[in-house]
């Protein structure tokens, strides 16, 4: 299977949040009923019954006051901080691009939570687990569209081959110019090519994504240097330790009685 | 035969913190190791999987914290002396260093007088204690705060992490298992050594205990 990817356009999104309510019935995930969040947003943040929802972006712009809306779901990067930082091999990344997680694997450290550039990944502390979008695994699977994209009905999300999603968006761009001037795609070049493509109607900052996404330089320095050479000096130290012991035993019955083998180890040796 | 006198070198707390702390810190390895590497993985189940060995290492984490806490609080001065010694570098312990890897493979040499600790044995005193001072204080973010301790904290727990096992393999070898110095596992464990040895490896603190000579002299007598 190649890689598959959404579009994800905010320039057609209405809020009606169909995507939000067919992922908690696929999912079979329990409703939760927040507080008040002061605007139309039904909640603050994800959480782990809730792997996407809609989030408001309210701007005042000369030419009026404009309303965005943002489907916020994992975006299954291309390369993941999230897969590079999990200690036990919970994430991993599929051949079709889905960012999985293996749930005998994952313990709920939070420190995909912590890694991820688009604050995805929300750990259930009871449980001990971390949830997040599947991309609807199981169903693309069995050659069936994730269920965001399949009830989404002014078509701002879409599934489909990563490269056909990439040529759409260009399209969509296209159309979008003339009302949004200032309107781009995000997530074609961002770590390696998101397995979500946005058409944005302004900059990404507007609508809470990071500019210029990047995976710490913490988090490399962590697992590209730090852990290999530390498994390397554990293990050399064990093994230089081990041969000394050897040879301090050898070396021992040579020498000159100390006070330690006088007591009771060199007898019978010179 | 050896003279028998005995003399007492470690005090029942320096033993009893030492060996919490030990166990503690050999605990706190081995349940960290699982998270950020995979040889000991084949031990998850010992302690109740990932999940049960992170509340060990919590748990082992608040008993090594507890030996300096409890070694503070009953005999500060033994242990600020403790502290002052190591910090304390002479001449003589660069010479001691040089005579060190003789020792490492079991090869005896003349050693220049040594004080109460050994050049070795400060060297390792320095990298427990801030090795275990920065494990201490990051690991405390990591566990009580992980919300706001930044990304740089988890690499340098880990970095802290090797330096002070490493550290903590030599420490072991040396005192359990070379043949020349493991009389020092009896002391941590009894709390004597034999006269004899007191003057072998540490004949700098002999003099100042029997022959009233002064901590600052550092040449060794003809």
């Amino acid at each position: 299977m190649s890689r598959m990817a959404r579009l994800i356009d905010i320039t057609r999104c209405t809020a009606c949040r169909g995507c939000q309510v067919a992922c908690k019935r696929w999912n079979q995930l329990e409703g939760e009923i927040g507080p008040f969040t002061g605007s139309y947003q039904s909640h603050s943040d994800l959480s782990p019954n809730r792997w996407t929802m809609i989030k408001f972006y309210e701007e005042k712009k000369q030419t009026g006051f404009e309303w965005h809306f943002r489907k916020t779901t994992c975006l299954h990067c291309g390369d993941a901080a999230c897969v590079r930082v999990c200690p036990n091999g919970a994430l991993v990344q599929m051949e079709n691009g889905t960012i999985r997680r293996i749930e005998e694997n994952c313990v709920g450290c939070g420190y995909c939570a912590k890694a991820c550039p688009f604050d995805i990944p929300k750990v259930d502390h009871e449980a001990k687990k971390m949830r997040k979008c599947t991309f609807c695994y199981d169903r693309i699977t069995n050659g069936l569209t994730p269920s965001c994209a399949k009830t989404c009905v002014p078509r701002a999300i879409v599934y489909g081959s990563w490269d056909d999603m990439a040529k759409l968006a260009d399209e969509r761009l296209a159309q979008a110019k003339g009302r949004y001037p200032k309107a781009q795609i995000y997530g074609k070049t961002e770590l390696g090519g998101l397995g979500v493509i946005y058409v944005l109607p302004d900059s990404p900052a507007n609508y809470g994504l990071p500019i210029d996404p990047k995976i710490s330089f913490s988090l490399v320095f962590w697992k590209e240097v730090v852990q290999p050479a530390g498994k390397l000096l554990l293990g050399a130290s064990l093994a230089v330790t081990a041969a000394a012991f050897i040879f301090s035993r050898r070396n021992a019955f040579k020498q000159k009685p100390s006070s330690k083998i006088e007591e009771g180890g060199g007898q019978g040796h010179e | 035969m050896s003279n028998k006198k005995r003399i007492m070198r470690f005090s029942a707390l320096v033993r009893v913190t030492h060996w919490m702390y030990a166990i503690s810190f050999i605990v706190l390895a081995i349940t960290g190791f699982m998270v950020t590497g995979s040889a000991l993985d084949w031990l998850e189940p010992l302690f109740g999987g990932l999940v049960g060995a992170m509340v060990v290492h919590r748990i082992a984490a608040v008993f090594l914290m507890g030996a300096i806490v409890i070694s503070l609080i009953v005999r500060p001065s033994e242990i600020l002396s403790w502290l002052k010694e190591s910090f304390t570098f002479t001449e003589n312990d660069a010479l001691f260093l040089l005579t060190f890897p003789y020792k490492f493979v079991g090869m005896k040499r003349e050693l220049p007088p040594q004080g109460f600790y050994n050049g070795g044995e400060k060297i390792n005193s320095l990298i427990q204690i801030v090795s275990g001072a920065v494990l201490i204080v990051s690991g405390l973010f990591m566990w009580l705060a992980p919300g706001i301790t930044p990304m740089w904290v988890y690499p340098v727990h880990v970095t802290f992490m090797v330096i002070g096992s490493v550290g903590a393999i030599g420490h072991i070898y040396l005192a359990a298992l070379n043949p020349l110095t493991n009389e020092t596992a009896r002391a941590m464990i009894l709390g004597d050594i034999s006269e004899e040895y007191m003057i072998e490896n540490h004949r700098q603190w002999y003099e100042e205990v029997y022959l009233g000579k002064k901590k600052e002299n550092n040449k060794s007598p003809a």
